[in-house]
């Protein structure tokens, strides 16, 4: 095991050399130290500082109350400094009747003449507080307004409204005496430790799970664009060294800058007590940012050679960029319905898991615990596996070796029961079985056709002499998707009843399926020209329209139309439709066996 | 490594063979020239010596051994011994040459001093240590080209392939790489390099393969071919003193073709082939005496490859 560790790191260090060449070394060492003294700069500001921005800043981070809000509810009146403090308080001994503490004095008397009205009528246990309100109110009639308007101006109080009551107190509690003090962040030296970590905990998020996949399949999609690759692989480097220096070069910076990021997330985990949730963070982040740079790598594969690398990059930052957004927003607030999303989107584990380390105030937990921690700790496990599966396909398609497929059959395998698990645990085990498994289905359908293509021949053969072998695929399949009905049946209890449409439906959901896989291997295995990526479209297009039939049939209760839901519409497309249902796996099957006669007739070169 | 090629073929489509074929032997360090037009399929044939590409016929054996899985020798261990050169091949423009070296150095496992030394000698050789911290993107094509090749023999291969090598150097580029290649002879590495321009590989090549629609036209050590290839075309060149009118007059009589008139010297000279060898040159002089001719001197004129080339492409266009 060490001498092969040994091995790959020498392997890779050409790699990192070359990514960190001449200044570049220094340069990035110099922005790690930067970025990490900012992360603390900003995190001790926001926590603690008495400013106006801080405030805000707190406040959008729902870390503290307004200060508008506080003023009203405590019956407070802030200042920045004691010099405004004691300024304020001269000029009312002066006499000086307009200043801001008189003014909250003024408001608060017609909040109790409001309250003290005969016509309010509080509830029983709040009617003490009436009648407090109403001997101030008559104690200290001064602070009545000079015209008779403004005293019937716009007071709104809610004897149910708890907000209202708390404020009520304040004002009777303090005896119509607002109490002026200098305003300071409500947070905490421990709050603003927890602060940078989570700031850390942002910046590592932002580096592993944008920049580090974005810079990964940019740096390939430019070798395969710039055809550079063909020399490395022409060198003493194995297809699996070449992929992981593939990998370690663009990572190499960021793996820097990372670096201090990670021991601020360690460090301020340790002073909040909050290690063992920050550890899970940075597995859970480490485990998806390798499936996302795993994924952009293929995605760099399927497009490198033929667009330019700039576009690669601006691809691959509209896919991770609204990623990223919909797993902070999800994590971030996670209910029952959500909780099961963990296990497909790649962001929203670690941003629940960072909020939990490191949000000084708020509890983010909405769902039941035992089964979120669960979930998470799946999607990470998955992560792992996945991201190996996928190296190794990439392995084997870099160094040419796939001409039975980039991946066999075992990782094809293990990575469809992996997505079967993470597809079928999304939705909450409440529901019935029939939506989860279709549901769960739907979740697994592009990924799974990821899988057939990792198991379509490929490598140095012409695409017209490439003898595919179909059958062998749709078996494979079929048996991923046996694996995925069975995982079904562990998450949600089997239906008591049988539905009478269900063997219709089943039909229509095996031709679906079967019609996506062919689509999916017809696409990877032969070329594909104008015409028949459109016919490929139209295929895909029914193969839907065939899976909502299925879902309708086994699911719901149908009538007879829906056997070919195009009747509905019109009897011709009702025809167009029986026809397509017979026509589409016919084409998809004939193109698939051409390859196999055209290598019979090409077999001899004479 | 000598190497050795049965009936390698290569297909893109299915259809057409790219190369069809192709058996060659290789002697251990010599140097081995692919000649052909465009398109004859000599980067195919070489793409799959190097490992590259994998054939879709026959086989390859490097030391009378073939690489690949289940064979005896693993593919990535071949590589170590095989420097290579593709057509096309480009460089990382932000790198400079030393980056470059360096970066092929340590993928080819050298390490520490060695690598060090290895890209000395190689900024050396190819004359671009005043280069070595220039980008590369900023350097000529000829400087490039010597880079790519530098990059190919940095960790020292027993077999040197070149695809169009020459492709875009000016005239002392060319000269300078065939001095290079000359002193890699001399250390025992065998060469394959091809091209379209034949001028560069004949006084250059021990052995040739001229290639036309991804088949072998004739191969062979570059003597033997020009001898093989001229035995029915004999080629004189005549110097005269005067007489130029009554020489063509007894030519034409002999149906001797005139290839070329040209004045070497201030005299008239007359490329002439003869039909007939030798025997019908000493008729053909005697009647040009005869007739007046005042003849200086008469040699025979060996073909070069490109004759032989020319003569074999006459009616196989790719």
């Amino acid at each position: 095991m060490y001498p092969r560790f040994q091995e790959h790191r020498i392997a890779i260090r050409p790699f990192v050399t070359r990514a960190l060449r001449g200044p570049r070394r220094r340069r990035t060492m110099l922005a790690a130290a930067l970025l990490s003294l900012l992360v603390v700069i900003t995190g001790g500001w926001v926590a603690l500082s008495p400013g106006y921005a801080a405030h805000d800043a707190r406040v959008e981070l729902d870390l503290e109350r307004n200060r508008w809000d506080r003023e009203r509810l405590e019956f407070l009146v802030f200042v920045d400094s004691e010099r405004d403090r004691d300024q304020m308080m001269a000029d009312e001994a002066r006499g000086f009747r307009a200043t801001e503490r008189r003014n909250r004095a003024e408001e608060a008397w017609m909040l109790l003449d409001h309250v003290a009205s005969p016509h309010a009528i509080p509830p029983r246990g709040l009617q003490d507080l009436q009648h407090r309100a109403r001997r101030l109110r008559d104690e200290r009639a001064d602070l009545a307004p000079l015209d008779g308007q403004g005293r019937y101006g716009s007071v709104h109080f809610d004897w149910y409204a708890p907000r209202d009551h708390q404020r009520l107190r304040a004002v009777v509690d303090a005896e119509l005496e607002p109490a002026v003090v200098v305003y300071r962040s409500p947070l905490t030296m421990r709050d603003a430790v927890r602060l940078i970590g989570l700031f850390a905990g942002g910046l590592w998020l932002v580096l592993l799970m944008i920049c580090a996949p974005l810079w990964v399949g940019t740096r390939l999609a430019q070798e395969l664009n710039d055809n550079t690759l063909q020399p490395l692989t022409g060198t003493a480097l194995t297809a699996r060294q070449l992929t992981l220096g593939l990998i370690a070069g663009p990572i190499a910076p960021i793996v820097i800058v990372a670096a201090p990021v990670v021991l601020l997330i360690l460090c301020t985990a340790a002073g909040a007590g909050r290690v063992v949730p920050a550890l899970g963070f940075l597995a859970s982040s480490t485990a998806m940012g390798a499936l996302l740079v795993g994924l952009s790598m293929l995605g760099a594969l399927a497009v490198g050679q033929r667009r330019a690398p700039g576009l690669v990059g601006i691809g691959l930052l509209a896919l991770l960029g609204p990623l990223a957004m919909l797993g902070v927003g999800a994590g971030l607030h996670i209910t029952d319905d959500t909780a099961g999303l963990v296990t497909i989107l790649p962001g929203m584990g670690p941003v629940h898991l960072l909020a939990e380390s490191f949000n000084p105030v708020a509890s983010l937990r909405g769902a039941d615990v035992l089964t979120l921690d669960l979930k998470m700790g799946l999607a990470t496990v998955g992560a792992v596996i996945l991201s190996l599966v996928m190296l190794r396909g990439i392995e084997r398609w870099l160094g040419g070796t796939h001409r039975s497929g980039a991946i066999n059959r075992v990782e094809a395998g293990i990575a469809a029961l992996v997505l079967a698990v993470l597809a079928m645990t999304t939705v909450p085990s409440v529901e019935e079985f029939g939506q989860v498994f279709f549901i769960g289905l739907a979740v697994i359908l592009v990924p799974l056709q990821l899988v057939v293509m990792g198991r379509v021949p490929g490598g140095d053969v012409p695409a017209t002499l490439r003898q595919v072998p179909t059958a062998r695929v749709l078996g494979e399949y079929a048996a991923w998707l046996a694996v995925a009905f069975v995982v079904a049946l562990v998450v949600a209890p089997a239906p008591e009843t049988v539905r009478a449409g269900l063997p219709i439906g089943l039909l229509h959901l095996g031709w679906a399926l079967a019609v996506f896989a062919l689509v999916t291997i017809r696409g990877t295995a032969l070329p594909t020209s104008i015409p028949a990526k459109l016919w490929l479209v139209v295929c895909l297009g029914f193969a839907m329209l065939e899976y909502g039939t299925a879902v309708v049939w086994c699911v719901e209760r149908p009538d007879a139309e829906l056997l070919f839901p195009l009747a509905a519409a019109s009897p011709l497309l009702g025809l167009v439709h029986v026809v397509m249902v017979g026509w589409i796996p016919v084409s998809l099957v004939r193109a698939l066996s051409r390859g196999r006669r055209a290598a019979a007739s090409a077999a001899d070169p004479s | 490594m000598q190497i050795d090629l049965e009936h390698l073929g290569k297909t893109y489509d299915g259809h057409d063979w790219a190369v069809r074929d192709l058996s060659l032997q290789i002697p251990s360090g010599s140097i081995f020239g692919l000649i052909g037009p465009n398109g004859a399929g000599k980067s195919t044939a070489l793409r799959m010596v190097a490992t590259v590409m994998d054939p879709s016929a026959g086989e390859i054996a490097y030391d009378g051994q073939s690489a690949g899985p289940g064979q005896a020798l693993r593919t990535t261990e071949l590589r170590r011994r095989i420097g290579f050169l593709g057509d096309g091949n480009p460089l990382y423009k932000d790198m400079t040459p030393a980056e470059y070296l360096r970066f092929f150095g340590q993928c080819f496992r050298l390490e520490g001093p060695a690598l060090e030394q290895a890209i000395e000698r190689m900024l050396v050789t190819f004359d671009l240590e005043g280069k070595a911290d220039t980008p590369a993107g900023a350097l000529s094509k000829g400087m490039r080209q010597r880079l790519l090749i530098a990059r190919c023999l940095l960790h020292e291969p027993s077999l040197l392939i070149l695809d169009e090598p020459a492709d875009g150097l000016d005239p002392r580029g060319r000269n300078d790489l065939r001095r290079i290649l000359g002193r890699v002879r001399e250390q025992g590495v065998t060469v394959i390099i091809s091209s379209h321009i034949l001028r560069e590989l004949d006084d250059l090549c021990d052995q040739v393969a001229i290639m036309q629609r991804g088949a072998l036209v004739v191969g062979g050590e570059v003597a033997d071919i020009i001898d093989r290839y001229e035995v029915s075309r004999f080629v004189f060149e005549l110097r005269l003193l005067d007489g130029v009118e009554q020489a063509r007059t007894v030519l034409a009589r002999h149906r001797a073709l005139i290839e070329r008139e040209a004045a070497v010297d201030g005299l008239p000279c007359l490329s002439i082939q003869v039909q007939g060898g030798e025997a019908m040159m000493a008729d053909v002089l005697a009647d040009l005496v005869k007739a007046g001719v005042r003849v200086v001197t008469v040699g025979r004129v060996r073909s070069r490859l490109e004759d032989v080339y020319d003569r074999l492409s006459d009616d196989r266009v790719n």
